[in-house]
């Protein structure tokens, strides 16, 4: 379970608006809505009426006048029936304008976030914005039943109730208002001073939660360390926190809201005596005072619901701000308008300058030329920058100085997807997709036939393993299906880069820990994935460096020697260091 | 295709009858609060008589002084006694209540903590072939929403059961006083409400199940969207991926409206319940009134406990449910308390007195319980490393280099054959004793959420900073810590981990060496970190290397070359073992790995 590390929320009201303004777009189902509900409100309203009006007719009645019991039965019937019937039809419709305008609110953040530059997915933490789409949706789903539907429910009845009550007898107004206004005050403030109380129980027991999580996560580190006892202790310390904290906002609760409802509850027995004496009086029909009564049932069951909406509020407020930052947050990398040129890969850095962000080295004024169908090794120590330069070419990152030129013609003018599917990039963590082997291929291209996937996951060396699989190109792989293991996974990667058939390739010969037979494989599907192609490596080992045109070595963020490896050699001690750290280190 | 959440999420809402022994095993938690427990039930009872009052109270005070008095004043006096009546009344229901919420909680939340220890604590006590044969998604459910879903019945179950058998029965009972007949008619709702409740319970759990599915297989669509952004850019599938996920959601939609009918049929059938009520005790108590048989302030009562029948039988239900998911929630967990630990310490077993380091592994066979009947894991293993030798262990994956390390830290038990520790029987020793003294790395690289600091002194809390700062300098760890955004105190673990891999690595090295173990095993430690970061470590290392027995398990050659002594597995067997240049030499199966190595 993951609980977002929220901030104790003030009710920003723009937030809310901003996600109430989705329903904008379904203006009949709201109208709809609100009509139904209104209608349903009228005749709640109107049934004390006709019970109090009955009995006053009752009273008479002794006293000698003719009960038309057959009237007041059919009348009352009739709303019931109504009223299960406009209620039957509302349900539904209330339904589909929510659910439709949370859909929108989630396909909203989903677009937004695969757009989302490589830049704010490096600050973000996944799980957080994972948090953003599921957990605050889900509260503003709260929201929307809640508070856009139940608060007018609950805002109307109050303000009619106690204006029918005044129009009984004003006294009895003033008892309901009396108490109806200190209840709900405090039910209120009570809810607000509870809330972050509340807050802090739900993070206690995500704490608790986490110790369980990673306590089994980890068990070979525990039991490694025979940490046992220690975990022990560390679980009951939570959970005590987490007992107490739960004892004290409960005893808050306990000896305070009961308390607010008890004000409210004074409402009947003070009508009864002060009603009861205009009744004795003469002042007021029996009926009326059971009228009052009535009604302040109604506003009863209702009261309970406040202290909920100051919550909901207070959650949703928070929630609908961190989802409007992710939809509203701007993006900053926007397509050109140019076509790609003709062309064969020829790539051009141009004093190219580019600040640090998060995780990301800098660059400073780089420059080279790198010719089509040649490949370019990079090389230098971690952090160094080799990365963020190749990451400027399809544009993941956005250069802040200086120009990047792929066959004479500056990046940013290009269309964004003809770039960026002129450029494939196997990176050093393969990611695939939970779906078939097929799909995986073709991910860049979903319309390419059987046999073009086939083709290229023969270049691959993958296809081997795959007729091997149980149903061989549709094995749907990762969470809900079978993992396959690092190897293979990356010739998959691979297949997936032929397939688009690239003007350039970007690739990191980090080795993955695979035996050497499958290291074999890979290094032969790499090596027909490069021919032809514009190629930069990201070289670990020096069998790549060794067969480069043109090796550009990388110090914090400069070039600081360029040319092939029989000249580096010669010339830059700094090359040659890294040079022999990567014989000694990995190869024999 | 059914992942793991699927199976999670039919674990939650699966369903038994509750078995008398279950039901026992509940209640014996129950059982240290029995006054408290006792007390609250007094109190229930009590609440439930003062709300039944309530309408009576207004009864009288309509037939006795505001239709039928004699007298204006006395009839005065009067509403103003039975309003103090009501008053009173009502005091003595808010005290009991508030009462009644901390005192049902403290029993609940008591109860279920105590069950949470005893979860948490024999999970400490099982051993690995228990985490290997149950997915981990579950063990984890166990402790944390099987017991959560306990919390209902625990709590409220028999206060809300009591008060809500109490209240239909008095309800019955003051009508039956009033008008047996009019108090007949009004019951009539009682069947179809009883029965609709059940239904309701049972196709709204289906529905929501169904729901549920939807739900994270859309919370699975956008993580792997999320986690996989990088490639959905680079392939520029931004449209087609929106197009497939609006899809998802069309499919949740359909599954939430039909949730939801079943809600939309319910709700509005209990208001038509409550209005037919009405129009009974209207239609039928009216000509009663109007016959003399019962009076106004009757009728108004009947109306106002008409009110009452609802809550109860919408709480009844709902508990009837609780009962049954709890049932198969608490079957789970008692299943899991009942599971007995496969490693344990033996009868008579002695604390192992500081190992000097000296292994040896006599005929060891071993399988895993996961393994099929007949096949060996570990074949007839016989070798011996000397106190302070480093032994490298090479071969395929699947070989057994793994298994070998996971005996010789008795992770499991092997089923034929014995390993010494300086002599010592490891069976004959205690486990934690044992567990002390090894230190461990391996290529999982997990931490806990928490402080560097504290991760570091994870395996030996009582270290002192200045003792851990030590180790990290050695270990070429400090630098890097201290360029991290608060140093030593950095926040890791699942949530803001802004750890590289390689940075990950050098931490766990650096808490095994905090613990200070009298052996070291590396179980593919470095495969993980660059060539450069894997120099320093290997330079690092050669200081402990020297003092202790070492036990590595590498995939690359290069690692391997200065041991001592090199043992090459191959299906379980040990196929050659000598050093590097005898093995080189003898030309066999290591020599023309190595080969192969090189030749990359």
């Amino acid at each position: 379970m993951s609980h977002s590390s929220e901030q104790p929320g003030r009710v920003k009201p723009r937030s809310l608006w901003g996600v109430i303004a989705f329903l904008a777009n379904y203006p009949q189902l709201v109208a709809l809505c609100v009509g139904l509900l209104l209608i349903n409100i009228c005749i709640e309203l109107s049934l004390p009426q006709i019970l109090g009006t009955a009995i006053t007719d009752l009273r008479l009645h002794r006293l000698g006048q003719v009960f038309p019991i057959r009237d007041y039965v059919e009348l009352f019937l009739s709303l019931v029936v109504v009223r299960a019937g406009v209620g039957f039809i509302l349900g539904p419709i209330r339904n589909r304008l929510v659910q439709r305008t949370l859909g929108d609110i989630r396909a909203a953040i989903y677009d937004a976030l695969q757009r989302l530059t490589f830049t704010f997915h490096d600050k973000s933490n996944s799980g957080e914005l994972i948090s953003r789409s599921t957990t605050d949706v889900a509260r503003l789903q709260d929201f929307f039943y809640a508070c856009v539907f139940l608060s007018v429910d609950i805002g109307i009845s109050l303000i009619a109730s106690h204006w029918l009550i005044f129009a009984v007898s004003p006294a009895l107004g003033f008892i309901a208002l009396g108490t109806v206004v200190p209840t709900v005050t405090l039910i209120v403030l009570y809810a607000s001073k509870l809330q972050p109380q509340w807050r802090k129980v739900h993070d206690l027991h995500g704490e608790m939660t986490t110790v369980i999580q990673e306590n089994i996560a980890g068990v070979r580190v525990v039991k490694a360390f025979a940490k046992e006892a220690n975990e022990i202790e560390k679980f009951r310390g939570k959970r005590n926190a987490f007992l107490d904290t739960l004892n004290r906002t409960i005893n808050y609760w306990a000896t305070r809201v009961p308390f607010a409802q008890f004000i409210f509850g004074l409402s009947t027995p003070l009508a009864l005596w002060v009603g009861g004496r205009q009744v004795i009086q003469g002042e007021m029909p029996i009926g009326d005072l059971a009228k009052v009564v009535f009604y302040l049932m109604a506003i009863g069951h209702r009261m309970g619901a406040v202290g909920q909406f100051t919550n909901i509020i207070q959650n949703a407020s928070a929630s609908a701000e961190r989802i409007l930052e992710i939809v509203h947050e701007p993006q900053t990398i926007r397509s050109g308008k140019r076509n790609l040129p003709e062309g064969h890969g020829q790539v051009e850095f141009q004093n190219v300058g580019f600040h640090y962000t998060a995780g990301r080295a800098s660059l400073n004024d780089v420059s080279f030329l790198a010719e089509p169908g040649r490949t370019v090794a990079l090389v230098g120590p971690t952090g160094s920058g080799k990365t963020t330069l190749v990451n400027l070419l399809p544009r993941f990152y956005e250069a802040a100085s200086g120009r990047v030129l792929m066959d004479g013609v500056d990046v940013r003018e290009l269309k964004l997807e003809q770039l960026r599917r002129s450029v494939s990039v196997i990176f050093q963590e393969t990611f695939l997709f939970s779906t078939t082997v097929a799909e995986n291929i073709a991910y860049g291209n979903p319309q390419a036939t059987r046999e073009q996937i086939e083709h290229c996951a023969r270049e691959a060396q993958a296809h081997d393993f795959i007729m091997e699989l149980e149903n061989r190109y549709e094995t749907v792989i990762g969470e809900r299906g079978v993992s396959l293991s690092g190897g293979q996974r990356q010739r998959v990667a691979i297949a997936r880069a032929f397939l688009m058939n690239p003007r350039i390739l970007i690739l990191d010969d980090a080795t993955a820990s695979v035996d050497a037979k499958t290291e074999h494989l890979i290094q032969q599907a790499i090596r027909r994935l490069c021919e032809d192609r514009t190629t930069f490596v990201i070289a670990q080992r020096f069998s790549t460096v060794r067969h480069a045109d043109q090796i550009i070595v990388l110090k914090e963020g400069r070039i600081v020697a360029r040319g092939a490896h029989k000249e580096l050699i010669q010339q830059s001690g700094f090359y040659k260091e890294i040079f022999e750290s990567m014989l000694n280190g990995k190869q024999g | 295709m059914a992942s793991k959440d699927d199976i999670l999420i039919d674990e939650q809402f699966a369903q038994t009858r509750m078995s008398a022994g279950t039901f026992k095993r509940l209640m014996h938690y129950i059982l240290p609060y029995r006054r408290l427990f006792a007390v609250n039930l007094v109190m229930t009872v009590l609440a439930t008589v003062s709300q039944l009052l309530g309408p009576k109270f207004i009864q009288i005070g309509i037939d006795r002084y505001l239709t039928n008095f004699t007298s204006a004043k006395a009839a005065m006096t009067g509403i103003l006694v039975i309003s103090v009546i009501y008053l009173a009344n009502l005091v003595f229901n808010w005290v009991l209540s508030a009462a009644q919420v901390k005192s049902a909680i403290a029993i609940g939340q008591g109860a279920m903590n105590d069950l949470r220890q005893g979860v948490f604590e024999h999970i400490q006590r099982l051993s690995l072939n228990y985490f290997d044969r149950t997915h981990q998604g579950r063990i984890i459910s166990r402790a944390d929403s099987d017991i959560e879903s306990l919390d209902r019945i625990m709590t409220w179950g028999a206060n809300q059961m009591l008060a809500s058998i109490l209240t239909l029965a008095g309800v019955v009972t003051l009508m039956v006083q009033y008008d047996w007949r009019l108090c007949l008619a009004t019951s009539l709702v009682l069947p179809p409400l009883w029965i609709s409740t059940r239904m309701f319970h049972v196709h709204g759990m289906e529905a929501y199940r169904k729901l549920r599915h939807q739900t994270s297989r859309i919370t699975a669509a956008l993580a792997e969207n999320i986690a996989g952004v990088r490639v959905v850019q680079a392939f520029s599938r931004e449209t087609e991926n929106l197009a497939n996920f609006e899809k998802l959601q069309d499919i949740y939609f359909d599954h939430f409206l039909t949730a939801a009918r079943i809600f939309h049929t319910y709700m509005p059938f209990l208001g038509l319940m409550s209005g037919v009520g009405t129009v009974i005790i209207l239609g039928y108590g009216g000509s009663l009134v109007v016959q003399n048989q019962i009076t106004v302030g009757e009728l108004a009562a009947f109306i106002l406990y008409l009110g009452m029948f609802f809550g109860p039988i919408q709480t009844m239900g709902d508990l009837y449910n609780s009962v049954l998911s709890t049932a198969a929630s608490a079957e789970r967990i008692f299943q899991l308390l009942d599971t007995q630990p496969q490693v344990k310490d033996r009868a008579g077993a002695q604390a192992l007195p500081p190992i000097r380091g000296h292994v040896q592994f006599e005929n060891v066979f071993f399988r895993y319980d996961t393994t099929p009947e007949n096949t060996w894991v570990l074949k007839n293993i016989s070798f011996e490393a000397k106190s302070a030798e480093t032994v490298a262990l090479v071969g395929a994956t699947g070989s057994g280099k793994t298994t070998i390390i996971s005996l010789i830290t008795r992770f499991y038990e092997l089923q034929q054959g014995r390993i010494l520790m300086d002599g010592i029987d490891l069976m004959s020793a205690t486990v934690q004793s044992l567990h002390e003294q090894i230190g461990i790395v391996t290529q999982e690289n997990f931490l806990f959420t928490g402080t560097i600091m504290d991760n570091l002194k994870f395996g030996r809390p009582s270290a002192t900073d200045d003792e851990v700062i030590e180790a990290a300098k050695k270990m070429g760890t400090h630098e890097i810590i201290l360029r991290l955004s608060d140093g030593y105190q950095t926040k890791v673990g699942e949530r803001g981990g802004n750890l590289s891999t390689g940075e990950r690595q050098l931490i766990t090295f650096t808490r095994a060496m905090v613990s200070q173990p009298h052996i070291l095993i590396l179980d593919e430690a470095t495969s993980a970190v660059d060539p450069q970061t894997e120099a320093l470590i290997q330079h690092a290392l050669e200081a402990l290397f020297a003092r202790r027995t070492c036990f590595v398990v590498a995939h690359r050659l290069s690692t391997v070359r200065n041991a001592h002594r090199i043992l090459v597995l191959s299906n379980g067997e040990i196929i050659e073992q000598g050093t590097h240049a005898e093995l080189l030499a003898r030309g066999g199966h290591y020599a023309r790995l190595h080969a192969e190595f090189v030749r990359q």
